[in-house]
């Protein structure tokens, strides 16, 4: 698992692959107040990246890998003008 | 293997075998819709089970197989022959994938180019040329973060480039620079809304994109409710600028090359101006100032004046970007742009052109010297403002209460956090600079990394449009914070980032305390659970779905529970004598009358048992008929030949080994016959015959045996030619070619090293031939036999037994030993009385019905020393036996009766024992050893 989930937070670590995307965004919709934490994450994969996207969670912390948070970064925080 | 993947396997199997019979059908009976709809959704069928799975490469040949039979289920669109080939050609792709499944246990080593070729075909067969539509047609506009800038946007303002919008001035800045005299390439990327079933990852390939400049992603689902929304529904495009050729990309991308979409980013269209127009924003002297310091090749001069109005403008003017722009330029010292963003300016101060004259010889090459700063300057400046938010927070964080026990832990996730940032802009001095500093603070004083960031911090914060300040002023808290207010507003969108940055270090100082490790102790007790609850819900729906009343189980199993029959029917007739002893020995005749009828009783459930497992094990000849259609098509269609195939009783069954090991054999029998039996069309035609040639393959029942017969209407078998390749090869002698009936000849191809075929081609004729045929039906205690008609065809009758599981075996007596003899090489048994036995050239013999019967004695040839009993009349108990094609009477002592035994094989030294087939347990308890008839005569 590359994913640990508590109450608050969800941890990706590693490369987060497609299959783990259904636990992910059913942990997303079962917690609105959840928040994701990047930091360990060296790839997420595109349909992750998209249930993140389209929930628009804070995020605590963004990847230790700079070719990553390139990514998410501006994906994940332009969304925080929504909210 | 797991045994979801065992099941997935099984299945797929069985509907590649579907697909392929679909296909046949559908080539026979031109465009069926039943059979397209069928074909459709066997496929699809196939497709989704693979998704249960990663493996990428099967879902993306299937998926491309999918969508053409989708295709040609709508639409009326003439059937071609070459489809039928191609998806046959796939179905062997993924038949060999399930092998490969198989054999790694589950970690396939699949041919991903093969795939891809697989599906790139297919997708050739598409009816509409047009590629799959993509997710939307327009890119979502510029990200929210520079939504500022975009709003003072005025409409009458041309358009700016479509290819440019979509990123950061710093990324076009560093874009245009990056390339040096490169053509830069804008990329479009829009994968497939599918694409994610395909096993593609669409941001992995991104961040693999070689010579990547830039990037940014829209997103579409942007807005829409969480709750719909379909995270396998790919709905991201990217923009990418990029350095590599245009060949680099498409090899990149070689596997959706209608995804992307690529533009040269001409010079012309730079530099990039964004934002409000203002005539008057900087005065004439300026700008000519200006053009004079770039005519001068004066750097410094350039650099210092541009900060100096920068500072003085508002960022969101056009000419603030135009002297960003210029700024780079000068960076760069690349003054060919220089002086086109100069022109820029002017144009957009409403100024006349500049005529530039030569530049004259650097003055001020002292900018250069410091290299550590030069590669800072060329930074973005985002990069530098990000940077400075980063190190101002850590070192705010870094200025707590030391003596906390946490402190350790704080230091450094807060180096980490910098040693990030540094990594993330290249400045390895920095870095180096930073572990030292690491290591004394955690040692001796924390204050020693306050101070590195203090240097640091200062020098991020020469960031270009600061040099001349910044590098006068010294470092102090107070003045990075200023500076990080001055490029708050200039960069506009980082007030957001700043807390978030916050919130990082706080958590990364939570981080190093316990309460995480309960969280991860949480996660992993829920995560089990919920899995299994998960599996559970599958588990109950595919019940609930799936209405097959049929259980596939393992084979091992039921060759148990037939062990186990087995044993029981042994044990159960141990039962009579049982009864005997009782009787006899002791006397009670009515226990013994109470065994025999509890005998009777499970006698019967017993054998009612042991027929029901036979059942089981039973299986209809298609099982390996319908692998023949395909085979026959694709051979034929090699030979050029036409070729009908009739398949009858294919509902006939036979025990699972039968059939299993009539697999082999059949398939050489028809190769031959369509190799060299069924005549090219042409030479058909001449004969008379029709141009297809007919196979036909009959399967029966009779009595306990399975009658196959496998019969073509080709050129037959030609004696004469057997005879004399026969010769030729020494495997007959001359009076054996001159003896030998037409139908005897024949039958020599059955000899080991016979081959007919002059010419060996890749499908038969090896050499091997009907030997092989003969040697596997022989196996599984079969017979056959060959007939043929020059011109007319052949006809091979194969007999087998219906199952292997159980003999009927022919119990003798002989020097006081019981042998078995299995019943079905058993003719007949006789008494023969001792005068009508002749001996002849040293040979006994008898006649029986007018036929002359030589007679063995089987103490003889066990090397018993003993004569064989006869019986009170003077008879010898002969047992008539068929050995191939030879009948030998056997003479024994006595004869016992049948009875039905499972053999087992002989194991360990017995094994080299040739003169025994086996060994069984009967009734009483003793070993019957089986003989093996042909090793001894």
């Amino acid at each position: 698992m590359t994913i640990i989930y508590s109450e608050t937070e969800a941890s990706l670590s590693d490369d987060v692959c497609v299959q783990e995307v259904d636990a992910l965004m059913e942990w997303l919709l079962s917690h609105p107040e959840g928040r994701i934490n990047l930091k360990l994450c060296r790839h997420l994969h595109l349909a992750a990246l998209q249930s993140l996207m389209c929930v628009k969670r804070p995020v605590t912390e963004w990847p230790d890998d700079p070719g990553l948070r390139y990514w998410v970064e501006p994906a994940l925080s332009k969304q925080e003008d929504h909210v | 293997m797991n045994p979801l993947l065992k099941q997935f396997v099984s299945e797929s199997r069985d509907l590649i075998q579907s697909i392929s019979e679909s296909l046949l059908l559908l080539e026979k009976n031109a465009n069926t819709r039943d059979t397209l709809n069928e074909l459709f959704r066997l496929i699809h069928t196939l497709k989704g089970n693979t998704g249960l799975f990663d493996f990428p490469d099967m879902t993306h040949v299937l998926h491309a197989a999918e969508d053409i039979m989708a295709e040609r289920r709508d639409v009326e669109a003439p059937w071609e022959q070459t489809l039928t080939d191609l998806i046959l050609e796939v179905m062997d792709y993924l038949s060999e994938f399930c092998n490969q499944l198989e054999i790694t246990d589950g970690n396939p080593v699949s041919d991903t180019v093969m795939a891809h070729q697989l599906a790139g075909q297919l997708r050739g067969f598409s009816l509409s040329a047009q590629p799959p539509a993509s997710v939307s047609d327009k890119p979502k506009k510029k990200p929210a973060a520079r939504k500022s800038r975009k709003k003072t946007d005025r409409p009458e303002e041309p358009a700016e480039s479509s290819t440019t919008a979509s990123f950061t001035e710093s990324e076009l800045i560093r874009a245009w620079f990056c390339s040096g005299n490169e053509s830069l390439l804008h990329l479009v990327y829009t994968p497939a809304s599918d694409c994610f079933f395909q096993g593609e990852d669409p941001l992995y390939s991104v961040r693999q994109l070689p010579g990547f400049v830039a990037g940014s992603l829209s997103f579409q689902g942007d807005g829409a409710a969480a709750e719909g929304f379909d995270p396998f529904q790919c709905q991201t495009r990217f923009s990418l600028l990029t350095q590599a050729s245009e060949t680099e990309i498409r090899e990149h991308f070689r596997y959706v090359p209608e995804q992307i979409e690529l533009t040269p980013l001409a010079e012309e269209l730079f530099p990039v101006l964004r934002g409000d127009i203002q005539a008057s924003a900087v005065s004439e002297e300026t700008a000519d100032d200006l053009c004079k310091a770039a005519e001068q090749n004066d750097s410094s001069k350039l650099m210092a004046l541009t900060d100096a109005t920068l500072e003085l403008l508002n960022p969101d003017l056009k000419v603030a970007a135009a002297l960003r722009w210029l700024k780079a330029a000068t960076d760069a010292s690349d003054t060919v742009r220089q002086q086109r963003c100069l022109q820029e300016l002017r144009d957009l101060l409403q100024l006349p052109q500049w005529t530039f004259a030569e530049p004259a010889a650097p003055v001020a090459a002292a900018s250069k010297s410091d290299s550590s700063r030069n590669l800072r300057l060329e930074l973005a400046r985002d990069d530098e403002d990000a940077l400075q938010q980063i190190l101002t927070t850590q070192k705010r964080l870094l200025e707590k209460d030391t003596r906390d026990v946490w402190s350790a832990g704080r230091i450094a996730s807060a180096v980490n956090v910098i040693r990030n940032a540094l990594i993330a802009m290249q400045k390895d001095d920095d870095l180096r600079r930073l572990d030292s500093a690491m290591e004394q603070a955690l040692q001796v004083q924390p204050a020693a990394l306050a101070a590195e960031l203090d240097v640091l911090t200062v020098a991020a914060d020469v960031s270009p449009e600061n040099t001349v300040s910044a590098t006068a002023t010294p470092a102090t808290v107070a003045s990075t914070a200023d500076n990080a207010q001055i490029s708050d507003d200039a960069g506009d969108d980082t007030d957001d980032e700043e807390s978030d940055d916050e919130e990082i270090n706080d958590h990364a100082m939570a981080d190093d305390t316990v309460p995480v490790v309960q969280h991860v102790q949480k996660a992993a007790d829920i995560t089990p659970a919920k899995t299994s609850a998960e599996l559970n819900d599958n588990l109950t729906a595919s019940v609930q779905s799936g209405s097959s009343r049929s259980v596939k189980v393992d084979q091992e199993k039921i060759d148990r529970l037939m062990n186990l029959i087995g044993e029981m029917v042994v044990a159960k007739n141990a039962l009579p004598y049982l009864a005997r002893r009782a009787e006899e020995e002791h006397g009670l005749r009515d226990l013994g009358r109470d065994i025999k009828e509890q005998f009777a009783v499970i006698n019967r459930i017993a054998e009612e048992m042991q027929d029901s497992i036979m059942q089981i094990r039973m299986m209809p000849f298609s099982f390996i008929t319908m692998r023949f259609p395909r085979l026959v098509r694709d051979i034929s269609r090699r030979l050029n030949k036409n070729v009908q195939l009739m398949i009858e009783g294919e509902d006939t069954e036979a025990d699972k080994n039968i059939i299993e090991s009539l697999a082999e054999p059949l398939i050489h029998i028809l190769r031959n016959s369509l190799d060299h039996g069924i005549e090219a069309p042409e030479v058909r035609r001449k004969a008379g015959k029709p141009a297809a040639g007919t196979l036909t393959i009959k399967a029966s029942q009779e009595a306990d045996r399975v009658l196959i017969e496998i019969h073509d209407d080709g050129k037959g078998i030609d004696p004469e030619v057997i005879k004399q390749k026969a010769l030729e090869k020494g495997l007959i002698d001359d009076a054996a070619f001159q003896r030998l009936t037409n139908r005897e000849a024949i039958n020599l191809v059955l000899i080991p090293g016979f081959s007919t075929a002059s010419e060996v081609s890749d499908l038969s004729g090896r050499g091997v031939g009907m030997d092989a045929v003969r040697c596997a039906v022989e196996k599984v205690n079969g017979s056959m036999a060959l007939d043929s008609e020059a011109g007319k065809g052949t006809r091979i009758r194969i007999s087998l037994p219906m199952s292997i599981a159980v003999t009927r075996v022919m119990i003798v007596e002989s020097d006081n030993q019981l042998l078995g003899i299995p019943m079905d090489q058993v003719l007949e048994t006789v008494r023969v009385p001792a005068t009508d036995i002749h001996t002849v050239k040293s040979i006994q013999t008898t006649v029986l019905r007018e036929r002359i019967v030589p007679l063995r004695s089987l103490n003889n040839l066990l090397a018993i020393d003993a004569s064989q009993r006869m019986n009170e009349d003077n008879e010898c108990a002969v047992l008539v036996v068929r050995v191939g094609i030879d009948v030998i009477g056997l003479i024994v002592d006595n004869f016992r009766g049948s009875a039905d035994i499972i053999q087992k094989p002989m194991t360990g030294v017995l094994n080299g024992l040739r003169a025994y087939s086996g060994a069984a347990l009967i009734g009483d308890g003793s070993v019957l050893m089986i003989l093996n008839l042909k090793e001894i005569l």
